[in-house]
This record gives C-alpha cells, structure tokens and sequence, in this order.
C-alpha cells in the first residue's frame, strides 16, 4: 500500500511522527514475538525498546515496508537467542530452544504466519470492549449459547456482537478503511 | 526474493474470524495447493489454538509506558505539538505526494485554522435513526442502538436492534397491512423485511411495505434512495415503485436514487432487474454493472456500463465520488450532515472532484481538501456552508 511505502520514507528520514506509528503497529505484537523464545514479559520489552531505539539512532535506510518488517521480526529473533545464550542459567529448556532454532533469517513464510496474527490483534483491540469480549471466546471455539452464558447476555446479544465483529474486521482487513482523504481534482 | 502476499494474509485472516466467500475460498484454496510448505503453513495456523489466550497477553503490553522509554532511551525530541497534532501531521504529509501524483497539483501542509473547529462543534456526521408509522396511526422513532420488540400489526412484532429493524417471516392472508419507515436527513436505517429482504435507506429517505406480503407478489414504494438485497422466490415477483417508474426484480441486489425526480437513478449490482414505465408494458432490461437513468424532462430512459461502486459505497458507510461535481458533492453531504449549502459563486458547481472518505469522518476533513487543491473556499453560518471563490 502506498501509505505504507511513505511511512518507511519519512522514517528514513527521521520524521517522529512516521517512527510512533509504526512504533504503535508493531511494538506489542514483537513483545509477544520475542516471548517465543525469552519466555518473560520484561525481558522481552526490553528487548524490543532496545530495537526500536536502534532503528531511530541508526542511519540505516529501508528499502521497502516489506523490507522493514523483515529486519524487525529476524533482530527481535536474534536479539532474544543472544539473550539466552549470555545467560548465566544454563537450564535443559534454554539448551533446546537454542538447539531447536538457530539464529539467521526468518523464513519468510514464517514472517508471514506472524503477520496473520499481529494484523489480527492489531484490529481486535479496536473493536469495543463488549464486541471483543464475545469475539475472543468464538475465536476459542465456543458456542453462541456458551458465549451468552459466560457473559450473562442473550444470545441474540451474542449473534449480533459476532457479527458486528466480523463486519468492521471484514473491512479493517480488507484494507477498507482509508485515514485520509484522497482527492483527484479536475476542470470542465 | 519470493515475496508473500498481502492478499493472502487478508484470506487467511477471513478464514480464521470466519468470514471467507465462497470466492475468496477458492483463491485461499488454490494458494495452499500451490506449494507443500504453503499447505503446511496453513496447517500450522488452523491448528494454532492460543489466538485468544495470546491475545490476552498482547492486550496487556503497555505501549504508551513502553513509548515514553523508548522516548528517553533514545533521546528522541518530540516536536512541541501534542501527539494527536503530529499524528495529523504525518496524515498531512502522507497525502501530499500521493496527491501530486493523482492531481499533479502541490498542495501545502493541511492547516488546522477556526473555521475546522467551527464546524466539529456545530457539524455530526448522521447516524442510524428512523420513525416508523403504522397502519393505526401510531408513530414511533428508533434508532439502532435500541434492542427492542416492536408490536408493528395486530399478532406481529419486530426486532430492533444494531442490526436494524426485522420483520418475523410471515405471509399474509387477506387483508394486507402497511408501515412506513421514514428516515430524516442526517440519518441512515436498514430493515429486513418479512420475506427476508433487506433494505438500506439513506437520509431523507421513505419506505411504504406491507407488514407481511401477500401469497401473490411482493410490492414496495421508495422515495429517496435505497440499496436493496432482494431475497429470492420464485411464486412472488418483487417490485419497487419509485414515482412514475415500476422496477421489477427478480432476485438481485441494486441501488435507486430518486432525490433528484428528474433524473431517477438504478444500478444494478447482481442479479436481472426490468424497469417499466407505470401503465406501460415497455420493460428496460437492466444488466449488473449497469445504471438505468430515467430523465424525466425528456422522458427517455438511458442504460450504460458504469462502475457500481460509488453508487452503492453508502451502504458500507463510505462516500465515493467518480469524477462528480461539486454540486452533488455538496447535496450529498448536505443531506448526510445534515446542513445547508449555498453557493455564492455559482461556476464553482462545474468543478468535478474523485475521492472518497468515510460517511462518519468529520466533514471538515473533506471541505479542507477541497480548500487545498482549488481556489474553492467555506465559510459557517449556522447551519449554512457557504461555497465562495
């Protein structure tokens, strides 16, 4: 999208407004990333404001959108496998999560999967607090009636919130919903 | 490098909130053949069962704490406008060259002067309200955020709610009864009727149907503007009388304006609609992806090809123009924001703008990106827009 594409300009340039957006865009979900492997919330904060920090000091210049998320998800996966390998505890777990996954790339059918959900959550928590509390428990597979119970509302309540749900996700992820106005101006 | 797919990110992410067409499935499936790790990948995805717990912990990171570190850590100077304004700030940037290469036109940073402010105090943007009348005179005013039964007939109630007003699947025997469904300007309702129709109507809109429809046809009259997904079934035929025009339907979606009696507008979505004149047996056959124009003046009835999407971008809370001139421009929003427009200078309702926006935006958002492109300036008074030069 070309927005996308103007945002990593304006970040090559250092334009704050660029680097809080996509700051808010992605901060939450690579503390989540990072938690793969350093399983505690703190460290993993750290390790993304740490990251975030370094793209504003740099003077690296992205190529692409595409390119900058690349770099994001494969140093949040390095930085959190160094973490662990400086770590004077030296449990069974640590030696297999290191075993397990090597650091390098990402693959990118991987960045992805990740993808899939960090768009997901991202548009989940705008629904309205109601509206997501009866999605969050149909995303975990529960009935319309069970829904209703665990909330204490009808489950006419329920349909109508799940679809309320699907039909701003529908157009949040359709990419629908434009935060400008475009305008194309022309004379009789 | 092999690029993944924006697209199919979307598909994946339908198919995981449930809401994926039999279309998109096809392409979702045709995607997943394509590569044994494509397959695998997707696997992987449906057979993740902590989307919700995950959730859970995503919704619980602090990112303003977290921001303000990195703020401090990084030694970030944070310009001495608040957030919100830089926020607006990088909007504007971001519209500028997307702009020049739509236009060709330079436009200067978006400003923030009174007239703005003026206009979100006084200017809303509409929201779902409507009076129902029925048949014994009885008059009541919904909204959509009302979830309530309505006793609309003798033996029939219906359901309000956000989903707008339903009528339980009924069909009459005898004596047919009928409500009226009006909506004011600066308004917007959707109502399924008790064949399972469904209705959007716009502001300044009105609906005459009958409570439950006979066992032979289906009949309804608009005024205003409409989009309507016709339920099929093939004993009742459906039509839509509009002033002097009779729409026959047979199972379809489409969209008619009348807010102009002299140029009565329908496009077609999917499905075959026929347009009679009433007391003629001439029947104009409607195609999808087509506008019927019925020019009441010289009383001709003209069909093109046209993009349906600006006809019917209302329904989904969009205003999209197509090369439409300012003057219609302006009636729209007029009727959606419920104010007055007068134009001091009159040629300035030649110019002809595309764009789109969304109907619960702020209506100054739209007013300054004209203001920015053309010599076009507003002004308040009361509830009047003022277009000067």
């Amino acid at each position: 999208m070309v927005q996308d594409e103007l945002l990593i300009e304006q970040l090559n340039q250092k334009q704050e407004g660029a680097f809080k957006i996509l700051f808010d865009r992605f901060y939450r979900y690579l503390v989540l990333y990072a938690m793969k492997w350093v399983e505690r919330q703190e460290v993993a904060e750290d390790i993304v404001q740490d990251l975030f920090v370094q793209v504003w000091e740099r003077d690296t210049i992205y190529s692409s959108y595409y390119g900058f998320k690349n770099f994001l998800y494969n140093s949040v996966k390095n930085a959190s496998l160094d973490y662990l390998k400086h770590k004077e505890v030296e449990g069974r777990y640590v030696r297999y999560t290191l075993r397990a996954s090597e650091a390098g790339e990402v693959p990118e059918l991987e960045v992805m999967k990740d993808e899939v959900y960090r768009r997901l959550y991202q548009v989940l928590d705008e629904l309205p607090k109601r509206c997501q509390e009866v999605f969050k428990h149909y995303l975990e597979g529960k009935k319309n009636s069970e829904i209703a119970e665990i909330l204490r509302i009808s489950e006419l309540t329920v349909k109508t919130q799940k679809r309320n749900a699907i039909v701003y996700l529908r157009k949040r992820l359709g990419g629908v919903y434009m935060l400008y106005v475009l305008f194309k101006v022309g004379f009789m | 490098m092999k690029h993944y797919d924006e697209n199919i990110i979307q598909l994946i992410q339908l198919y995981l909130v449930g809401d994926l067409s039999e279309e998109e499935k096809v392409k979702l499936e045709e995607w997943v053949r394509r590569d044994p790790l494509h397959e695998k990948l997707f696997k992987e995805i449906c057979s993740e069962k902590s989307v919700a717990s995950n959730f859970g912990i995503y919704e619980n990171v602090n990112k303003d704490l977290a921001w303000e570190k990195v703020v401090s850590k990084g030694n970030i100077k944070l310009g001495h406008k608040s957030r919100r304004l830089g926020w607006y700030k990088v909007v504007a940037a971001v519209m500028v060259p997307v702009m020049v290469i739509a236009g060709g036109y330079f436009i200067k940073e978006m400003k923030q002067d009174t007239l703005q402010k003026d206009m979100e105090m006084a200017i809303k943007p509409g929201k779902s309200k409507a009076i129902l009348r029925m048949g014994d005179n009885r008059v009541f005013e919904v909204t959509q955020d009302q979830e309530i039964q309505l006793d609309v007939a003798e033996g029939v109630a219906v359901v309000n709610s956000s989903s707008g007003m339903v009528y339980p699947e009924l069909v009459a025997k005898g004596k047919i009864e009928y409500n009226v469904l009006e909506v004011p300007r600066g308004g917007e309702y959707t109502v399924t009727l008790s064949d399972g129709t469904v209705v959007y109507l716009n502001s300044g809109s009105k609906l005459r149907y009958p409570v439950a429809f006979g066992e032979e046809h289906r009949e309804v009259f608009l005024s205003g503007e409409g989009y309507f997904e016709v339920a099929k079934d093939s004993v009742r035929p459906f039509s839509v009388n509009v002033d002097k025009l009779k729409i026959r339907v047979y199972g379809t979606s489409f969209n008619v304006n009348t807010y102009n009696l002299e140029k009565i507008q329908t496009v077609l979505v999917e499905g075959v609609i026929g347009i009679q004149y009433v007391n003629s047996d001439i029947e104009y056959t409607v195609k999808p992806g087509q506008l019927a124009l019925y020019d009441q003046v010289k009383d001709t009835m003209e069909i093109r090809d046209v993009d349906v999407l600006p006809y019917v971008a209302w329904k989904d809370h969009e205003f999209m123009f197509e090369d439409e001139s300012l003057e219609n421009i302006m009636s729209k929003l007029s009727l959606w924001y419920d104010v007055d427009v007068f134009f001091q200078t009159a040629s300035l309702k030649d110019l002809h703008f595309t764009g789109h926006l969304g109907r619960y935006e702020d209506i100054s958002r739209i007013l300054n990106a004209i203001a920015e492109v053309t010599r076009v300036k507003f002004s308040m008074k009361e509830r009047t827009i003022v277009v000067m030069e």
